[in-house]
């Protein structure tokens, strides 16, 4: 007995042997392809912050060399001598005739404004795309009277038109963004003078000096957008599309005419001046020819002197600079910029507020289900239960039919004190003798009669109360 | 912690705050900055500093018995506002008098004494505490909680019965006399039998009464009075939780270890322990205040677990074994295949073996509270089950739940 068990022990150490050492083996494979996953997993994690990295780099140095048109910038590509020519603008009492302001997150915040008919909204340099809901805004504040510039030459001037279409298809104007050439220009081809007369612009009359520029074209009025053309180049004007540098006669633009070069749509009560030059406004160019006298007076074209005397005492005239649509030259900027964008964004458009505001109460009922109070700290006298598996199910089915037997015929062979043999040598009548009810020697000798249910919980109650 | 009134009042703030960005409304904006305000001066306001500490007169105990605990607590902190403390205690212990669970509010360098009063209804080993402490701020919004890990140990031992007629008898003779009586006549206390008087015998043996009855001289005899050891195996594998956490075949079978143990013990017997659950614990047979103790503390921290067999517990404890000498079962007997040809083994090598089987499906029932016609099926397996360990050579008592110890131990002999 006891070299058995000591066999018995040494092949269960034999095993608990084998076991550990698969399980070292497991432990070190494991070990491996966890190291394994955490290099991939490192890895990933460089590549992305280098990406990350490299993507900022590479955004802020594009921001930095981009930067122009500010009308908070006083270097020779800005418009600041503009905007501080008319902040010094006074009327005949003395008042300031101006006030300037900024956009620094999006057009869209034109909708807030209480006075659009004294307010002139102006984007000189467009250079970023403008969004659906920013021209609906601009269009929607022209047309309650506002008035709008949108200077550009190379720009994203065209996503104004291309987003304008999409609020109606009929509006067909739009930069050209190739260069205009004239022969009427000063010392050097680029810079080309173009004679404004009275008649055409109706606020002035003079020189102005471009740089650069471009042209507009599909310029007609359509009935839903009635316009005119302002301003023009000379009839030997012409476009460069294929960038020869010398006029093709069989492309239209390339041939030599009068070509658009600011063009006055009227929007509702408002006015939109398509302007397809930046620079007349630049600080560099300003004092040129008569483009600061130009400026002033298509300022004063498009915001004229008011007879509102109710206006007059409180207000003045509103100048909005659109710096949103320059590229800012310094993260702080930018991220500032950024964030002014979004916060705009997501308030401005009505959809996205009402979504905003859904999820808000989202949130705030979902806060109320998932945060819940403190559970009560309070003591609590408890006792476990266990229950037996066989026990789980209290009734008994016909598949213990043959137990319940084995059971009944064990339990008659030990009460009458009788071996395993005597009892199966026993014959029916003796049998019957010993247990004296039918019922239960049917149950004991019938082993292919199967009882079920009530029938069977008789049986068993009956030999309970036999024993 | 965040509290629902915290979720509400954020939920407000944020849905306010965009609501205000949404419709450019300054009321809403204020709304939101002055709940921004509360917000952030509640969550600045819960910082606290305890100190405590935990005293327990009497660490070590009986089943049943009650103990006081003192807890001492300590602000070293600012003003503490509306403070929540709970001594944190096991399920199984009532709380009997006073309140583990209280609100304060200390000054700095104040302290107060808690005292409430436990029982300890379940043997074991226990640990009191941690203490949590959850202080509010002012404007009950947010409810820091604090665990600060002070705890005591509480030791609750099976308590065990008096038993005046010890029930185990040995049939054999040790070399040292004692006090336990032997199946054999010789100069004890205990009653055996009477016989016809012989000239040798004393007059005080001599019992009248028989005498009288019989019309000639009879004596009593009485039975010798010996040591002997007594192995107790004690059934410890999960099955034996059957029932509820107090009374199943475990805590009953702690119990009757416990008081064979300290009865045999008393009388200068020597008695070993073995108790087989997950793995098989052996104490050896011994004597004396603390082989007792010993015994107490193995039977104090036995928990039902695992399923070893009756067979490896005997295999484990033979080398322990003294020939010839009493062994007592304490099991349900249930879900073991090897006791019959174990107690079989015993038998011819000629221990007296006898079994205390506790009746797991009666304690279920007991739960249950109702006789289901599978319990009646499973009783009368089980009664079979017995009666062929009886045809074994085993003295074999079935203990229903609502049978007193005593009664069961006086069914043995």
């Amino acid at each position: 007995m006891n070299l058995k068990t000591n066999k018995t022990k040494k092949t269960e150490d034999e095993t608990d042997t084998e076991s550990s050492e698969y399980d070292l083996e497991l432990t070190k494979y494991k070990t491996a392809k966890r190291k394994e996953r955490r290099s991939i997993l490192t890895v990933i994690t460089l590549l992305v912050i280098l990406m990350i990295v490299l993507g900022s780099i590479i955004y802020f140095s594009n921001t930095k060399k981009t930067s122009q048109l500010s009308a908070y910038g006083d270097r020779w590509n800005d418009i600041s001598n503009f905007r501080e020519h008319l902040l010094d603008q006074k009327d005949n009492n003395n008042n300031e005739l101006y006030t300037t302001s900024s956009i620094l997150s999006s057009p869209t915040v034109l909708r807030d404004l209480d006075n659009p008919e004294h307010c002139l909204y102006v984007a000189i340099g467009i250079e970023k795309e403008y969004s659906t809901d920013a021209v609906k805004a601009i269009i929607d504040f022209a047309w309650e009277g506002g008035s709008v510039i949108i200077a550009d030459d190379y720009g994203y001037g065209n996503s104004f038109v291309e987003k304008a279409q999409e609020y109606d298809e009929s509006f067909n104007i739009r930069f050209v963004g190739k260069q205009l050439w004239d022969e009427n220009y000063e010392k050097d081809p680029r810079f080309i003078k173009i004679n404004v007369k009275k008649d055409e612009s109706k606020f002035f009359e003079g020189v102005i000096l471009l740089n650069d520029p471009t042209a507009l074209k599909n310029q007609n009025p359509t009935e839903k957008w009635p316009g005119r053309t302002m301003v023009s180049s000379s009839s030997k004007g012409w476009i460069d599309i294929d960038g020869d540098g010398s006029p093709t006669p069989y492309l239209e633009d390339e041939q030599m005419s009068k070509k658009p070069i600011i063009h006055e749509l009227e929007v509702g009560d408002g006015k939109v001046v398509l302007i397809s030059d930046p620079s007349i406004f630049i600080n560099d160019m300003w004092s040129r020819e008569n483009n600061s006298v130009f400026a002033d007076a298509l300022v004063r074209y498009l915001v004229p002197n008011t007879d509102d005397d109710n206006f007059k005492n409180n207000n003045t005239k509103l100048i909005i600079f659109d710096e949103s649509l320059h590229i800012q030259e310094n993260i702080i900027s930018n991220s500032r910029q950024t964030f002014y964008q979004g916060l705009v964004g997501f308030t401005s458009d009505t959809q996205l507020a009402i979504l905003i505001g859904i999820l808000a109460l989202l949130f705030l009922g979902v806060m109320i289900i998932i945060v819940d109070d403190p559970p009560s700290l309070r003591h609590r006298f408890n006792i476990d239960f266990y229950s037996l598996k066989e026990l789980k199910n209290p009734i008994i089915t016909a598949a213990d039919c043959d137990r319940i037997r084995y059971i009944y015929l064990e339990r008659l062979r030990m009460t009458h004190g009788l071996s395993i043999e005597e009892f199966k040598d026993l014959s029916y009548d003796e049998l019957y003798d010993i247990i004296k009810d039918p019922d239960l020697v049917d149950f004991a000798l019938e082993w292919d009669k199967k009882y079920y249910g009530e029938e069977l919980e008789n049986i068993l109650i009956k030999i309970q109360k036999y024993f | 912690m965040w509290t629902r009134k915290t979720a509400v009042l954020s939920s407000i703030c944020i849905s306010a705050g965009l609501g205000a960005m949404i419709f450019v409304d300054y009321q809403l904006l204020i709304i939101c900055v002055i709940f921004t305000l509360i917000l952030c001066l509640s969550f600045t306001s819960t910082e606290t500093k305890f100190e405590l500490t935990r005293y327990l007169p009497e660490p070590k105990t009986f089943e049943g018995d009650q103990v006081t605990v003192h807890l001492r607590i300590t602000n070293l902190g600012r003003l503490s506002g509306l403070i929540e403390i709970y001594d944190k205690l096991p399920t199984t212990m009532k709380l009997v008098k006073g309140s583990n669970h209280v609100f304060l509010n200390l000054r700095r360098y104040e302290s107060l004494d808690i005292k409430y009063t436990i029982e300890c209804p379940l043997r074991g080993y226990y640990l009191l505490g941690p203490v949590i402490i959850r202080k509010r701020d002012f404007f009950n919004i947010f409810c820091e909680k604090k665990v600060i890990l002070n705890r005591s140990y509480l030791t609750v031992y099976p308590r065990s019965e008096d038993i005046r007629r010890l029930p185990i008898e040995s049939r054999y003779r040790k070399i040292h006399p004692g006090m336990l009586t032997l199946r054999q006549l010789g100069f004890g206390t205990e009653f055996h039998s009477i016989r016809d008087y012989i000239k040798s015998d004393p007059f005080k043996k001599i019992n009248w009464k028989a005498t009288a009855k019989l019309n000639k001289l009879m004596v009593n005899q009485y039975e010798l009075e010996d040591v002997f050891d007594v192995m107790i195996f004690l059934d410890a594998r999960s099955i034996t939780k059957v029932g509820s956490t107090l009374r199943n075949p475990l805590e009953f079978g702690v119990k009757a270890a416990a008081t064979l143990a300290n009865t045999f013990l008393k009388r200068t017997n020597r008695v070993g322990l073995v108790t087989y659950s997950d793995k098989v614990r052996v104490i050896k047979p011994g004597s004396g205040e603390t082989h007792l103790a010993t015994i107490i503390s193995t039977l104090t921290g036995t928990y039902a677990m695992g399923n070893t067999s009756f067979k490896t517990a005997v295999d484990t404890a033979t080398p322990y074994l003294t020939p010839r000498s009493p062994i007592i079962l304490i099991s349900p007997i249930t879900e073991d295949d090897t006791i019959k040809f174990t107690l079989r083994d015993l038998t011819a090598k000629n221990f007296h073996v006898s079994i205390i089987s506790p009746s797991a499906i009666d304690f279920e029932r007991e739960v249950d509270g109702y006789y289901s016609p599978r319990y009646l099926m499973i009783k009368l397996e089980r009664d079979n089950r017995l009666s062929e360990l009886r045809g074994y050579g085993g003295k074999i008592i079935d203990w229903t739940p609502d049978k007193p110890l005593a009664e069961v131990v006086r069914e043995v002999r």
